[in-house]
């Protein structure tokens, strides 16, 4: 049995080394992730991302992927990335919980049962869009940071094209997806993440540097700091950067597009309805 | 354009035998227009009109390499 472990600074990279190393195509190979890629602070922490790839034989495979083993060719992007995706996203899920390492057995039927439908609608749903739009790439199932957590990666030479000026291509994909795959697996399903050549890691990077910069200024200056025009899942990102410093304090004020959100340096005693007056002492 | 269209509508409104879409070639634009049934325009624009905006990128993207506008309009049938 033909297997390699490698390293990269993304996932992908680290897959894609494997994948020339054994020169094989990823439908070929079952994907064990080893470790994600983890940004780290000013540095330290950093940590690439490794994976385990296994040429699969004829055996090991599940039925349906040992028929498609016959006629994949790399132009070929109907069932076989999905395919090949659930087999990375299982051991992902897995190495949470050492110990099981079967995709088959899935112990908690409810949230899987439903992680599993928005994962397979997602997909298809996203895959159909790019089809009509014109766009060679292929989509493929990510793990998440949780079991809960879906990503659809885009995957192709369309990257720059799909993500947009400041994300906004990405953005539009991202809520046209959620609104369909709510549609079809109802509201309080999870919702899946549409990410491209890492935009939403590079993204999460950037905020995460952004607050801690901030975070410094207003200990220093002991004045409060805002940030305006983020989304909620991009103000969630500078709250969590910042939950554990006991100097400073987040909270987001305001409604709607005005919304922003304030990282308030202990020991501030004004309230941050005054700090616009009082900037300029 | 026009199928990207019709497949979005229709994934996103209650009704989707009665989306319509009709294109129309102008000299430097291709115009879409979206008709949808009464209760499903809010869908088809969305809270604050992401729907919409969203809409509209997504078809700009893809007709960023055939060098044409797209212009989408939701028509609102009184």
């Amino acid at each position: 049995m033909k297997q390699v472990e490698t390293e990269g600074e993304t996932l992908d990279e680290a897959i894609g080394k494997a994948l020339s190393l054994l020169g094989v195509e990823r439908d070929e190979v079952s994907l064990d992730i080893l470790a994600e890629e983890k940004a780290g602070v000013l540095g330290f922490g950093r940590q690439n991302a490794r994976v385990r790839a296994t040429v699969r034989t004829a055996v090991t495979a599940a039925p349906d992927e040992a028929a498609s083993d016959s006629g994949s060719g790399d132009g070929a992007r109907e069932s076989e990335p999905v395919e090949a995706a659930v087999e990375v996203d299982a051991p992902g899920t897995a190495a949470d919980l050492p110990g099981s390492g079967e995709p088959a057995e899935d112990p908690s039927e409810d949230v899987d049962e439903s992680v599993a439908e928005a994962r397979k609608v997602g997909v298809e749903v996203l895959t159909e869009i790019l089809r009509l739009m014109g766009v060679d790439s292929r989509v493929v199932v990510k793990p998440g940071h949780d079991s809960t957590e879906v990503v659809l990666d885009i995957q192709g030479d369309s990257g720059a094209l799909l993500i947009g000026r400041r994300g906004q291509t990405l953005e539009a994909l991202q809520h046209i997806v959620s609104r369909i795959v709510a549609e079809k697996v109802g509201p309080d399903g999870p919702q899946p993440i549409v990410d491209a050549e890492d935009y939403r890691g590079r993204r999460v990077r950037s905020l995460e540097d952004m607050a801690l910069r901030l975070g410094e200024k207003a200990k220093r200056s002991r004045k409060t700091q805002s940030i305006d025009a983020l989304n909620a899942r991009d103000r969630r990102v500078v709250h969590m950067a910042l939950k554990d410093d006991p100097w400073l304090t987040t909270k987001s004020q305001g409604q709607g597009a005005f919304r922003r959100l304030l990282i308030v340096p202990e020991g501030d005693r004004r309230s941050p309805d005054e700090e616009d007056a009082g900037d300029d002492r | 354009m026009k199928e990207l269209v019709q497949y979005l509508a229709e994934s996103i409104v209650n009704r989707p035998e009665a989306v319509e879409v009709t294109e129309t070639q102008e000299d430097d634009a291709s115009v879409l227009e979206l008709k949808v049934a009464k209760e499903d325009l809010g869908r088809v624009i969305g809270k604050q009109g992401r729907t919409a905006k969203s809409l509209r990128t997504i078809l700009n993207a893809a007709a960023a390499r055939t060098h044409r506008k797209v212009v989408l309009e939701i028509v609102d049938e009184q």
